[in-house]
């Protein structure tokens, strides 16, 4: 973030403001806590893996966001926004790995949407047409009302579009009775509490669901959007 | 693990679930599938918790630079042979860091009892906002620029022998 740093200017302020979940009774880790935590990681190669191969699955969905971050800059930006306390940690309701998890979900979509509010393109007054249909000015609320809101709505509308598109496109790939196509179907339909649900929903084997898993990330990462 | 949630925010938290219970083999497995190299990732990932480890004690150096007691300042700047204010303006990280001497930064350092590369991060971290700004006054306050060391001495009003004695490279 050195400003002198010409390269720095697509590294995203670690100070700027994310809306902190309101857990009133949440017990708050100390800072020196969540330090330890950071430098156990360096002990644990196999969390770090875990921690940033989800990362990178998070950022598939960022499509603006991954053109410039690396799934190594979300983590490293989740531990610090923790370390220094731009986030916390509530360590009686879950553990330091969902925190990051969370951390790194929350704070990829906040730059996602800011990315998003800076592309979207003005539209100059000269450029609105000066007459309506019947000759008249166009009237102010029909301005208002018109497609191309302003750009917060339109980020809510591409928001709730991409929310639906992965598992749609994921889900065409397959037949009705196969069981990638399946197992979309229940997590599309219902609410899981842990994959051992989703798996007896589906009533396959272990085997037989790990496979298909595997099946759906390879067909998820040749659809993954990319700019 | 998904009540109320979009259908692909509950495709990526059965992923994420399935990654975060899978053992080492299977993860590789998924990984794998997922079009990334497990090796790399972990890598990566590794950099990404040393890079975040620098960050806090950047940060935590920082803070304490910003907090030295008005005594300890100006046992500083007096073994340094600085002005107070020469201090107060390297602590709000208005300097150009590569235009103070090494030597100063490494008497620097030792006094902070930082290592210089360290304490050059510290000083090239976004600029503090100064005293003068968290006060309310009449005017805006101006946006504080980095200058360069020798700037910084100039502003202050130390004489060109100090000033020639502290630009010095050589010990």
């Amino acid at each position: 973030m050195d400003k002198e740093n010409p390269d720095d200017e697509n590294v995203p302020d670690l100070g700027d403001v994310e809306p902190e979940p309101n857990d009133p009774g949440g017990v708050l880790a100390s800072l020196a806590e969540i330090e330890l935590e950071i430098k156990a990681l360096l002990r644990d190669p196999a969390r770090v893996k875990k921690l940033t191969a989800i990362a990178a699955l998070v950022l598939r969905t960022k499509p603006k966001l991954q053109r410039q971050y690396e799934p190594e800059d979300l983590l490293q930006d989740a531990l610090t926004r923790l370390g220094i306390g731009k986030r916390s940690w509530a360590k009686n309701r879950i553990d330091f790995n969902q925190a990051v998890i969370g951390v790194m979900r929350s704070w990829a979509d906040n730059l996602e949407k800011q990315k998003k509010r800076k592309d979207v393109p003005l539209v100059l007054e000269s450029e609105l047409p000066s007459v309506g249909e019947d000759g008249e000015p166009p009237k102010l609320e029909e301005l208002a009302g018109h497609s191309d809101g302003p750009p917060e709505e339109l980020a809510a509308k591409e928001d709730d579009a991409q929310g639906m598109a992965q598992l749609a496109c994921v889900r065409a790939n397959y037949g009705p009775d196969e069981l990638p196509g399946r197992i979309l179907d229940k997590l599309k339909e219902t609410s899981f509490e842990t994959l051992l649900e989703l798996r007896l929903a589906v009533g396959a084997d272990e085997a037989e669901f790990r496979n298909a898993w595997k099946h759906i990330m390879r067909t998820a990462a040749k659809l993954a959007p990319k700019e | 693990m998904n009540n109320g949630k979009t259908p692909d925010e509950k495709f990526l938290e059965a992923q994420i679930a399935l990654l975060m219970d899978a053992s080492a083999e299977e993860l590789d497995e998924y990984l794998v599938a997922a079009g990334l190299d497990p090796q790399d990732i972990e890598k990566r990932g590794m950099n990404g918790v040393k890079g975040a480890l620098t960050s806090l004690q950047v940060a935590q150096r920082a803070a304490a630079l910003s907090d030295l007691s008005a005594a300890r300042q100006r046992e500083v700047a007096g073994h340094l042979g600085i002005k107070r204010s020469v201090l107060s303006a390297l602590a709000e990280h208005r300097a150009i860091v590569s235009s103070i001497p090494k030597r100063f930064l490494t008497r620097l350092a030792t006094e902070l009892g930082d290592t210089v590369q360290t304490l050059s991060l510290v000083l090239s971290a976004p600029i503090a906002a100064t005293r003068s700004a968290q006060h309310k006054s009449d005017t805006a306050p101006k946006e504080p620029v980095r200058v360069p060391f020798e700037q910084l001495l100039r502003e202050a009003a130390m004489s060109e022998e100090e000033i020639a004695e502290l630009m010095r490279e050589d010990s």
